[in-house]
């Protein structure tokens, strides 16, 4: 099977990302299943589970979950919005091939996508990533 | 293609905000008089429970009329589904946007029907 070049987001904690388990986490664009609302301060992304080998037909219950943290909807009706049409700026890069960063919050470093939205919270990665059971 | 729902002014729950990929979409049905409900792939990954946004659009009383908002909500979406564009989303319905295509009134959303 030949795999189309695409580009891979990549999400890490704080503290030394790379040194633990999921401390962080790099995921093809195309695996994002879907993002929504999880608290006033936090946006959950959702992306295909990579424990079940679904090629081959296996039936996945679960998901790979990145959470963002961002401002408070109190000071932003639309936060969450304005969080996932930036995440979907970041996956429309016309580059192929690239690691996209979204958020390092071990280096403080975010995407430009989120500068407008970093006035008042830091957009961060401050949940540990896992796979749910959905 | 990131196609994006907004139900309700106030984001508070999973029901108010959600994102799909566009490819993702499977479809539409008639659901009721004056609804249609629109299918994506779980977001929890059930293969056998998609997620659900049910569009109510104008309800006349009338079959024919029925009929015609139905479609031109039906025809709304898929051209919103269709969208392409360097900003890697669409807005498909929002509150918050005042986003309402097609004759659309309002929709809600069940995630893992």
């Amino acid at each position: 099977m030949i795999k189309p070049v695409e580009n891979y987001l990549y999400f890490a904690l704080t503290g030394t990302a790379g040194d633990g388990v999921d401390d962080a986490v790099c995921y093809p664009a195309s695996t994002f299943i879907g993002a929504t609302w999880n608290h006033a301060t936090k946006t959950i992304l959702k992306f295909e589970d990579n424990t079940a080998n679904t090629i081959d037909g296996a039936t996945s219950k679960k998901y790979n979950d990145v959470v963002l943290t961002h401002e408070n909807i109190s000071g932003n009706a639309s936060i969450h919005m304005d969080i996932i049409k930036a995440v979907a700026k970041i996956m429309a890069n016309p580059g192929r091939g690239k690691v996209l960063t979204v958020v390092d919050t071990a280096n403080g470093v975010v995407a430009e996508e989120f500068e407008a939205l970093n006035n008042t919270t830091q957009v961060s990665c401050g949940t540990a990533f896992g796979i749910t059971q959905g | 293609m990131i196609i994006i729902y907004n139900s309700n002014a106030s984001i508070t729950s999973t029901a108010t905000v959600n994102a799909w990929q566009a490819s993702g979409f499977r479809g539409m049905e008639s659901s009721a008089a004056g609804t249609m409900t629109m299918t994506y792939p779980s977001a929890v990954n059930h293969s056998d429970a998609g997620d659900v946004v049910v569009a109510t659009v104008v309800s006349s009383g009338s079959d024919d009329a029925d009929r015609a908002n139905r479609v031109a909500a039906m025809d709304a979406m898929v051209s919103k589904q269709n969208t392409v564009n360097k900003d890697g989303y669409v807005v498909a319905y929002s509150e918050i946007e005042n986003v309402k295509p097609g004759g659309i009134t309002g929709i809600a959303v069940t995630i893992d029907s």
